[in-house]
């Protein structure tokens, strides 16, 4: 717990005070980066929420990245360009379409759940490549950045400490959840399900609810990653990129705060290190990552604390 | 308290329970014992609500509970061990239990912290005084010995509060001197709660019965005080070559 607190406040100074260094050292292209990490990074914890601790193996959270980015790209696309109505929106829709995804899936479990939650990603996916209105297969620019007084979206690094505080918030708002009686009931439900009957709590509307957060969060992260890119595709909700969001929470530690977060970073900048590298960057990423796991039983997490239980 | 009517369940060909009524009175300790492979655990099933009956009642305190799910029955106050250890090993011995204290709460003050929950922990460490595991309250239950775990799971189950404790061979796997703990335990809870027994342990059953059914190929061939169950002729034959 103490070391778990050193830590957050180390890195957390570690990355507010990386813009005026990267400026100072004529680097600009790596707040950049990093802050397209931290915008996926809210993405990974919020699928934490119900993959490591609600164990809701979930295959298509790239689903509400697009539904976010999408609401706001298309809320531009109509002249609507106030950020707290975009970010409003994209949340709420996001909360609304994984309230309609998980309602269904839930009811089902292990292999069907994966199999489920995937085809209703691709079936978003498929939809965003038909509407050529906003740009089908190829995307489309978004008309304006989201408008929020004193904060401009535009510059550099003032959208690098939003996303920052946004991270950093949506780590906090994940582990309150857990720890109150609703996450201690989301947790039990993974832990061990008939127990938790028996003790008469009903998994079903406690994952439900989490699904329903956690892709309200991930549609917050689109609507952040939409005003990142300038631009939006189909392809924020690929099944690559529900992979890559599973492989960040299990690569950092699963059912951790800081895990998601640390599991973002390292599969992001290991990207960018070996695209540098060579084209075939994918024949040496691919190894590497089976190596992290299996060295890292707790995740990388477990390297700076021992993740409670 | 409990009262099971002409219940039935088949697997296929196999009658697992083969029109078994039962009555077990408030205060009363029930002990059902059997055979191997006599369908008892098929029975506590379908009396916890994880399976249903192909046919049959179960009332309970009064309601018609047949089509109730297991979370519903439990929320009635039918609670349960199971005779594989039922726990969190991921949470402390003290989580354990103030889980199965806000079960019985429902869905009230969801958004209050568990870990400063005075209204979950109080209570959880009351009952783990109770059972004799307050000093491992902060063992994660992974760590617990065996034993303990089974005291655990006694634990979880009457933090629920419940009205009737159904106890699925909570000695099973124990040693001699574990099983006398355990012995223990339920004879200081007998009498304050109704509880139905499934136990292999002979001794145990006898200990602390108050009545017996024996259940063999899914039918009941008896139900009575130990001294006359340990008299029938028919159970003899059925526990053939064991001592009762």
């Amino acid at each position: 717990m103490r070391k778990e607190l050193v830590f957050w406040f180390v890195f957390a100074a570690l990355l507010a005070f990386l813009p005026p260094v990267m400026n100072a050292v004529g680097q600009p292209y790596y707040i950049d980066l990093v802050r397209r990490i931290m915008i996926l990074a809210i993405a990974a914890v919020s699928l934490n929420l119900i993959l490591g601790y609600g164990g809701l193996v979930s295959f298509g959270h790239a689903a509400y990245l697009g539904v976010g980015a999408y609401a706001v790209g298309i809320l531009a696309f109509y002249g609507v360009t106030n950020g707290w109505l975009q970010f409003a929106t994209a949340i709420v829709a996001s909360a609304l379409v994984a309230a309609a995804i998980g309602s269904i899936s839930i009811r089902t479990s292990g292999i069907y759940f994966i199999m489920i939650t995937l085809a209703f990603t691709q079936m978003l996916y498929y939809l965003g490549i038909s509407i050529a209105e906003f740009g089908g297969d190829d995307g489309m620019r978004l008309k304006a950045r989201s408008q929020f007084p004193l904060i401009d979206l535009g510059d550099p690094v003032a959208s690098y400490y939003v996303a920052l505080a946004f991270m950093l918030a949506s780590v906090y708002l994940v582990y309150w959840i857990v720890n109150t009686r609703f996450g201690m009931a989301l947790r039990a439900s993974k832990s061990n399900e008939a127990r938790t009957r028996a003790v008469g709590i009903s998994p079903y509307p406690y994952r439900l609810a989490a699904f329903v957060i956690a892709g309200a969060l991930c549609g917050l992260a689109g609507a952040l990653y939409a005003n990142h890119t300038n631009y939006l595709t189909p392809g924020f909700m690929t099944w690559q990129q529900s992979g890559e969001l599973m492989f960040m929470v299990i690569l950092g530690g699963m059912a951790s705060t800081a895990g998601p977060v640390l599991g973002s970073f390292a599969l992001l900048l290991l990207e960018e290190v070996l695209k540098g590298w060579t084209e075939h960057w994918q024949v040496i990423l691919g190894p590497l990552l089976v190596l992290s796991v299996i060295l890292f039983r707790r995740g990388l997490a477990g390297i700076f604390y021992k993740p409670d239980a | 308290m409990l009262e099971v009517a002409d219940l039935r369940k088949s697997f296929g060909a196999l009658r697992a329970t083969d029109g078994v009524s039962l009555a077990v009175a408030q205060g009363e300790t029930h002990a059902i014992i059997g055979p191997n492979g006599a369908g008892k655990t098929t029975l506590i099933a379908q009396l916890a609500g994880n399976l249903r009956p192909d046919s049959g009642r179960i009332r309970f305190a009064g309601d018609d509970v047949t089509a109730l799910p297991a979370h519903a029955r439990a929320r009635r106050g039918l609670a349960r061990s199971f005779q594989i250890t039922s726990i969190y090993p991921d949470f402390t011995v003290l989580q354990n239990v103030a889980l199965a204290v806000q079960g019985r709460s429902g869905a009230a003050a969801l958004w209050r912290d568990a870990r400063r929950d005075a209204s979950l922990r109080g209570p959880a460490r009351d009952i783990l005084e109770e059972i004799g595991l307050a000093e491992r309250a902060e063992v994660l239950a992974a760590n617990l010995a065996h034993g303990e775990q089974r005291q655990l799971e006694v634990a979880i189950a009457l933090a629920t509060r419940p009205r009737l404790l159904l106890l699925d061979e909570p000695m099973a796997g124990m040693g001699a001197e574990e099983s006398q703990r355990m012995i223990g335990l339920l004879s200081k809870l007998k009498g304050r709660h109704t509880m139905i027994l499934v136990e292999h342990d002979m001794d145990a059953v006898f200990r602390l019965a108050d009545r017996i059914s024996v259940l063999v190929y899914g039918r009941l061939i008896a139900t009575d005080i130990p001294e006359r169950i340990r008299a029938n002729e028919e159970v003899r034959r059925a526990y053939l070559g064991e001592n009762l």
